[in-house]
C-alpha cells in the first residue's frame, strides 16, 4: 500500500495523510488502516506524544514541541507503519443500536423513502441489514461518523440546516450515517431517535460508541423500549 | 469556601488540558492564556497547576467564606479587595468574610484567580478544566455556587518581576506569528503571503472556540477536503476566504483547509485579544516557534 504524506501541521502537530490530494471519497481500507496505527501507537507510546485525532482519511499526531521535534515523531510513525501488517487488532466491538423510527422521532423518513423509491418500511429494513463502522468523532464530542450505507443510496443534505436536532437522532448524509450526541443544530437528514445515551459524563466511558465499533440498528419502539 | 455572588460575563473553571478524548470528539480545553494561568497559580503558592478562575471581560464577584491566599494575574480588571485597589500580578492574603471584584478589563481580555490548594473540583479524565463549548468538564460559574478550597499553599509569598510573553508589536498592530500550516500546498501561492500582509481587527463573535476576525478575504483551494483532525492554532479558511483561528475549545475535526497556524508562545498574547483589536499575522519557521516555546519553558523553570 502507498504510503502516507507526512504534512507539518505546526512546531507541534502533524498530519498524516494516507489519501491523495483532492480525494474526497471514503475508503474502507484507509479508514482500518489509520485504527490499526492508533492502536499501535497506544501499544508503543512514544514519550511527548500528546493526543491522536484519527479522521476518514489522516491521523493528527499532537506532541510536546519541548520533548519532540517533527523528525523524531515522524520517525517513530514510520516505524509504526512497517510493523501495521504484524499486529493482530482485537475483533471490533458489536454493538446494537435500537432506533424509534418515523413519526416524531424521525421526520425525514418519508422525504428519504421517496427519494429512494422505497415504502417506508423498506428503508427501515434497508437501514436495519447494513452493518456500520465508526471512522472517527466529530462536529460535536462523541458524534461518530458511520460509513457502510451505500452510496447508490446518497442522501443530499437540508437546504436549511433544522435549528434543533434532538439528542439520539439517527441520520444520513451523504453515504455517512450519524447519532446527534446531544442536541445541536444540524443538516443531517432524520430517520429515527435512539433511546440510548449517546453521551454522558457519568460513565467510566462518557462515548457510548469508539472508533472501528460495529453498529447494527434495529427498529424498536417507547413502549417496547421501557419495558 | 468561596462563594459567586455574581459570575461575571464568562467565568469558568480551568486546569491543565485534559487530553486524550480528541479521538472521541473532545478537544482539550484548558486556559486561552497560558502564561498568566501559570503565573496565578506561581502567585497562588502552588508548585503545580491546580483548578483555577478563568475570568472574561466582566470579572465575577467572589465572597470568601474562609480566608485564602490568591493569585491574580492577566488583564486588569479594576480588581477590588474589600475598599482596597489591588493590581494583577501579586499574591493576596484574603480573610474570612472578604469580597473580590472589579470593573471591567482595562488591559487584555482575560484574567485568573487561583487559589493556594486550588480549588477542590473533581477532576474528570485526569483536568478539571470547562469545555465551553461542549458544556463538558469543570464548571461554568453561577451565582450562588460554592467552591471549596483543595488544602494550603506549599510555597512562600511569591513576586513575579518580569514576564515571559510580551506581546510582540509592528507599529501599534500586535503580531501573532505563524508557521505553514498542514494545507498550504493547497492553496494559490498569494494566499500566506496576503495572510501576513494585512491587517485584520478581532470581531465580537472570538470564543474560546475560535479567534474570529474581519479583513482581507484569502483565496482556498477549490476542492472540497475530507475533514482531519483540528488543533488550537490552527487557521482554517472557509469558502468565505475569512480566516479564523481555532482556540482550546475547537471542534476535534473539521473540513476547511487549513492555511497556518499561530505558535504556541502566542497563545498569551492571543488570548488577550480583544474585540476590535487589529492585528497582524507574521510568517515563522519551525524552528524559531520551537525555540520561542522552549524559552518560555526555560523561563517557567527559572521561576520554580
Amino acid at each position: 500500500m502507498e504510503s502516507p504524506s507526512f504534512l507539518q501541521a505546526s512546531e507541534c502537530a502533524i498530519l498524516v495523510e494516507f489519501g491523495a490530494d483532492g480525494q474526497s471519497e471514503i475508503r474502507a481500507d484507509l479508514v482500518q488502516r489509520i485504527h490499526r496505527l492508533v492502536k499501535l501507537l497506544d501499544i508503543s507510546p512514544l514519550n511527548g506524544i500528546m493526543e491522536l485525532t484519527p479522521a476518514y482519511s489522516s491521523l493528527l499526531v499532537q506532541f510536546d514541541p519541548g520533548v519532540l521535534d517533527n523528525q523524531r515523531v515522524t520517525d517513530h510513525i514510520r516505524f509504526c507503519l512497517e510493523e501495521i501488517g504484524n499486529i493482530e487488532l482485537p475483533p471490533p466491538t458489536q454493538m446494537e443500536v435500537p432506533v424509534f423510527y418515523g413519526g416524531e422521532f424521525g421526520p425525514d423518513l418519508p422525504y428519504c423513502a421517496e427519494r429512494l423509491g422505497m415504502t417506508v418500511s423498506q428503508l427501515v429494513e434497508a437501514h436495519c441489514n447494513q452493518t456500520y463502522t465508526v471512522a472517527f468523532f466529530g462536529f460535536l464530542p462523541g458524534f461518530a461518523y458511520l460509513f457502510g450505507w451505500p452510496s447508490k443510496w446518497s442522501m443530499p443534505r437540508l437546504e436549511s440546516p433544522r435549528a434543533k436536532v434532538l439528542a439520539g437522532s439517527v441520520a444520513l448524509a451523504g453515504s455517512q450515517c450519524g447519532v446527534y450526541p446531544i442536541d445541536s443544530p444540524g443538516g443531517w437528514r432524520i430517520l429515527g431517535r435512539t433511546p440510548l445515551k449517546v453521551i454522558d459524563t457519568g460513565r467510566q466511558q462518557f462515548s457510548l460508541f469508539e472508533i472501528g465499533a460495529q453498529i447494527r440498528f434495529y427498529p424498536s419502539n417507547p413502549t417496547a423500549w421501557s419495558k | 469556601m468561596v462563594k459567586v455572588i455574581d459570575p461575571g460575563f464568562l467565568t469558568t473553571v480551568q486546569d491543565q488540558p485534559r487530553l486524550g478524548l480528541a479521538r472521541y470528539g473532545l478537544s482539550e480545553s484548558g486556559p486561552m492564556a497560558p502564561i498568566s494561568f501559570r503565573e496565578a497559580n506561581y502567585l497562588a503558592g502552588n508548585n503545580e497547576v491546580l483548578p483555577a478562575l478563568e475570568v472574561t471581560m466582566k470579572p465575577p464577584r467572589l465572597l470568601f467564606q474562609t480566608a485564602a491566599r490568591i493569585g491574580l494575574a492577566g488583564s486588569d480588571f479594576g480588581w477590588r479587595l474589600d475598599n482596597r485597589s489591588v493590581l494583577p500580578g501579586q499574591t493576596l492574603e484574603v480573610r474570612a468574610g472578604s469580597t473580590l471584584q472589579g470593573e471591567y478589563c482595562r488591559t487584555g481580555l482575560r484574567g485568573y484567580i487561583a487559589v493556594g490548594g486550588g480549588l477542590a473540583l473533581t477532576r474528570w479524565h485526569r483536568s478539571a478544566s470547562t469545555n465551553v463549548q461542549a458544556r463538558m468538564g469543570g464548571s461554568i460559574l453561577q451565582r450562588g455556587d460554592e467552591f471549596a478550597i483543595g488544602g494550603d499553599s506549599v510555597a512562600a509569598v511569591r513576586r513575579l518581576t518580569e514576564r515571559s510573553a510580551m506581546p510582540l508589536l509592528n507599529g501599534s498592530h500586535k503580531v501573532l506569528r505563524v508557521v505553514d500550516g498542514a494545507h498550504l500546498h493547497l492553496f494559490p501561492p498569494e494566499a500566506m503571503s496576503l495572510l501576513c500582509g494585512m491587517v485584520y481587527r478581532v470581531t465580537e463573535q472570538s470564543s474560546r472556540m475560535a479567534l474570529r476576525v474581519e479583513g482581507q478575504e484569502l483565496p482556498c483551494p477549490k476542492e472540497p477536503l475530507l475533514s482531519c483532525g483540528a488543533w488550537n492554532g490552527a487557521i482554517q479558511v472557509p469558502p468565505s476566504g475569512v480566516p479564523q483561528v481555532l482556540s482550546v475549545d475547537h471542534p476535534a475535526t473539521g473540513g476547511y483547509p487549513i492555511l497556518a497556524s499561530v505558535i504556541r508562545a502566542d497563545f498569551e498574547v492571543m488570548g488577550q485579544l480583544r474585540p476590535r483589536e487589529e492585528i497582524r499575522f507574521g510568517r515563522v519557521s519551525i524552528e524559531t516557534a520551537r525555540q520561542l516555546y522552549r524559552r518560555q519553558q526555560d523561563w517557567w523553570e527559572a521561576l520554580g
